[in-house]
């Protein structure tokens, strides 16, 4: 069970990260 | 009228640098968090979460401090650019923020028994989250860059006392959230050396990505500047 818990923490974290990095390119390609 | 020149270019000079370092050392810090590091004495495995919340707080309190410096820098100087990564800062303060109050959530469950609990560290996190919200939102209420920027600076420098608020809050009040274990007045870190080294690699990496991100962040924002400044001259 200990399992879910440590991949839903390192999923959230490093997908918050990379969504956020994803949403930095897109502003600098099409700057609002 | 101020410049914007020398960030700028040294912004996009160092940023791809910063890039590659930041894949490198959270390629580490994930390896050495998930399978290098031993298995907790009383948690088991499900400690490890520690290796993304605690680097996620700890740069949510630097993105903090640097917002503090970026709007003293501004209201010292009246250079655009310190407005820029006040902005920045603050923007990718609350995202870390956000990290931390989700991944501790999923490690209290298991250790806790509960995903949110009102207690001092949580509470004072939360509130953090909310006031820097404001601040960004505040920003939007004027079109004045000079007013906006001056109005966001007074918030910054002031919001800042909730950072040590933070992180003393355990020390201060009765509290179900764990001490200190690293940045303790007392003594050094209780934590054992190979869970030591790997936070702190865990750390170097966050603090390289808040880098990265922050680079990239300011140089979109001096861009709007400049559109903005082209749009007024005409």
């Amino acid at each position: 069970m200990d399992e879910v818990f440590i991949a839903a923490a390192y999923i959230a974290v490093w997908g918050a990260l990379v969504a956020y990095l994803v949403s930095l390119w897109q502003r600098t390609r099409r700057p609002s | 009228m101020t410049t914007t020149t020398f960030p700028r270019a040294l912004v996009l000079r160092v940023r791809p640098w910063l890039g590659i370092a930041a894949i490198a050392a959270a390629s580490i810090s994930t390896y050495m968090s998930l399978l290098w590091a031993p298995p907790d004495a009383m948690q088991g495995d499900v400690y490890r979460i520690m290796y993304v919340h605690v680097p996620s707080a700890w740069l949510a309190y630097l993105a903090f401090i640097v917002v503090f410096l970026a709007s003293v820098g501004w209201l010292w100087t009246r250079q655009r650019w310190f407005d820029a990564v006040a902005v920045a800062s603050a923007e990718i303060g609350v995202l870390f923020t956000a990290l931390a109050l989700v991944a501790g959530s999923i490690w209290a469950k298991p250790t806790w028994g509960v995903w949110w609990t009102w207690e001092p560290r949580l509470v004072t996190t939360a509130v953090m989250f909310v006031m820097y919200v404001g601040y960004l939102l505040l920003r939007n209420l004027s079109t004045d860059f000079v007013r906006r920027a001056s109005r966001a600076a007074v918030l910054g420098i002031v919001l800042v006392v909730d950072v040590p608020v933070v992180h003393l809050s355990v020390l201060w009040m009765n509290s179900l959230h764990q001490l200190p274990t690293v940045l303790r007045a007392s003594g050094g870190p209780s934590l054992d050396s190979s869970m030591l080294a790997t936070l702190l690699v865990s750390v170097a990496a966050f603090t390289l990505i808040y880098a990265y991100l922050l680079a990239a962040r300011v140089g979109i924002e001096l861009r709007r500047h400049e559109r903005i400044g082209a749009l007024r001259d005409g």
